[in-house]
């Protein structure tokens, strides 16, 4: 079993930290558009949901990179930023939108846990997020997710 | 049941796509690859970045790939015939077999030009072609390319990045006219005449002129006369149907599949550019789309109903993605409005361009140009086929995002949820082989 970062959606406030302490770990700066994790609000609902990388077990943008810049690892979808051409085929593929695009660099990002210590869930003063161990980490994720989405929604 | 004994003719997205879904349902069926290349699978969408230089290892996979798939690849090797439970190839071997895909691929369409055979005219399709324009790029300063789709695009990049001028040549009023719709179209062809790019539209070559045996010009109907040192024919491809023909399978353009991706013949099954499937948006056609993705779609799907696992396809959806000198390009689905009923909603502001065609309450295509951010669950909300009057407070001018559409899905469809994350092809859970 591996780990993940699951996000409680009834713990998140919005306060963005996460993107705050995404960004500049993974680009030295304070740039929330450029984070791999986003904060989706439903204005509605009053509901936050930060979203980032499922690591799906079977994922869709590692069966498409034609590239061999996406690979399936245990737990995780490992991104080789050498490999890359910046064709975004893994950008159409995920159906999570959790794929973003590095303008200057021309590749694409995504999130890579912080090799085992996500910067994100440091710095979650909510526990909104963890990273932990979780029997979801091999299943299909959409099904998980769209039912915690829907029960927050909810309640 | 014994074991099925599988031979997969092909060794591209498609094939390694089935070899793949093969092997996660089932470790120990027999598996052989055929290929009439004489190296291990590459990736054909690097080859214009082995033009440029940027890379030298295609690869697609590493080298101990088939022997960990456990699957025997026969290289250099091109299947001549189906026999009743059987392949064969052009040395004699005969293979047995209780399940054959068809996964051979297509070709670059040759106009028919005076000239055509000229040293120095080539198509870009395999490895083969790659090696022999880069051979002739030496000295070379002058490009013609013949067609205006997305390999056009790419070559486009990587002659820039060797410094050659650069001239296209298209027969239809725009580029990528098979991808995009107009106003997308323009902006690329605006991007491209920055770069320096001389763009012909309603333009037909008629003659490719030779010097010394070599090609130096290329003229057009209207009378230009373009500099070339060499040509690239970029005018679509035509599907590998020699050998399904031979086999008795019915074909059209492609090979005939249905959303099984099972041909005419019982046990024979195809997939990838050589297959003309049934297509998602438009009930009743089948349509042949040439695309990576739907290569490795229908591949997957190939490879579990060869299991006999009963998992159809819904369709081939018509999508794709590049980068045109810098611009991003996404089209999903239709790019126009399909009937006057249909909604089509454009946002087009600082070179980003967004359309979304919404067609009996259902969204049915997009372009992006410039951002493709959304393409991802913009695919997936087609593919599910919503009702958008049922999403909750949907507003489609706004980005569409996953989450937001999570929540619809969540509470009325449980358990096909599932699918969201496995393409289009919904699968129960306890699949197995």
């Amino acid at each position: 079993m591996s780990r993940m970062i699951v996000a409680d959606m009834t713990k998140c406030t919005n306060c963005r930290m996460c993107e705050m302490a995404c960004s500049l770990a993974t680009t030295g700066a304070f740039a929330p558009t450029r984070s791999r994790i986003r904060v989706h609000v439903f204005a509605e609902h009053f509901k936050h949901v930060p979203v980032t990388c499922f690591q799906c077990a079977d994922a869709p943008c590692v069966k498409v990179c034609p590239a061999g810049a996406l690979l399936q690892g245990e737990g995780l979808v490992r991104f080789v930023k050498e490999a890359c051409i910046g064709c975004r085929m893994c950008m159409l593929a995920c159906p999570f939108g959790v794929i973003s695009f590095e303008s200057e660099a021309r590749v694409i990002a995504k999130c890579d846990t912080c090799s085992g210590d996500p910067e994100c869930v440091r710095f979650c003063a909510y526990g909104a997020l963890e990273f932990r161990e979780s029997e979801l980490a091999a299943a299909p994720k959409g099904r998980d997710f769209a039912r915690r989405v829907a029960e927050a929604a909810k309640g | 049941m014994s074991q099925r004994r599988i031979v997969i003719v092909g060794n591209s997205a498609a094939s390694l796509a089935a070899l793949e879904s093969i092997r996660r349902l089932d470790g120990k069926c027999p598996v052989t690859l055929v290929s009439d290349e004489p190296i291990p699978a590459y990736s054909r969408v690097l080859l214009p970045y082995l033009l440029s230089g940027e890379r030298h290892d295609l690869s697609l996979r590493s080298p101990d790939y088939y022997h960990r798939m456990g699957a025997r690849m026969l290289l250099g090797r091109r299947a001549v015939r189906i026999e009743a439970d059987a392949v064969v190839l052009d040395d004699g071997t005969t293979l047995p077999l209780d399940r054959l895909l068809v996964a051979t691929g297509s070709h670059a369409a040759i106009p028919d030009i005076e000239g055509i055979s000229t040293p120095g005219v080539f198509p870009l399709k395999n490895m083969a072609d790659a090696l022999r324009i880069r051979g002739h790029l030496k000295g070379a300063r002058h490009a013609v390319i013949l067609g205006g789709g997305l390999i056009c695009l790419l070559v486009v990049r990587a002659f820039l990045k060797l410094d050659l001028a650069v001239s296209i040549v298209v027969s239809s009023d725009r580029l990528l006219s098979r991808m995009l719709d107009a106003e997308g179209s323009a902006l690329v062809q605006q991007r491209l005449a920055e770069a320096g790019v001389r763009v012909l539209t309603h333009a037909d070559a008629t003659r490719i002129v030779a010097r010394n045996g070599r090609v130096r010009s290329v003229m057009t109907a209207a009378g230009d006369e373009l500099p070339a040192d060499i040509v690239i024919l970029a005018k679509g491809i035509r599907s590998n149907i020699e050998l399904a023909r031979a086999g008795g399978l019915a074909t059209g353009r492609g090979i005939l599949v249905d959303p099984y991706m099972r041909t005419s013949r019982p046990g024979v099954f195809a997939a990838g550019d050589c297959a003309e499937a049934p297509d998602m948006l438009v009930r009743g056609k089948k349509t042949i789309s040439a695309t990576w993705f739907e290569a490795v779609a229908q591949g997957e799907t190939a490879g579990a109903n060869m299991l006999d696992l009963a998992r159809p396809s819904l369709g081939s959806l018509k999508m794709n993605v590049m980068e045109a000198l810098g611009i991003a390009v996404a089209a999903i689905g239709m790019t126009e409005a399909p009937d006057a009923e249909a909604r089509v909603l454009v946002r087009s502001r600082d070179g980003v361009y967004r359309k979304l065609v919404i067609s009996h309450d259902r969204l049915v295509g997009a372009v992006l140009v410039g951002d493709v951010s959304e393409a991802g669950p913009i695919a997936t909300l087609i593919r599910r086929g919503l009702r958008l009057s049922e999403l909750k407070r949907f507003d489609p001018s706004r980005p569409i995002r996953y989450a937001e559409l999570a929540v619809q899905w969540g509470s009325s469809v449980g358990d096909s949820a599932t699918a969201l994350v496995r393409w289009d092809r919904p699968r129960p859970d306890s699949a197995t082989c």
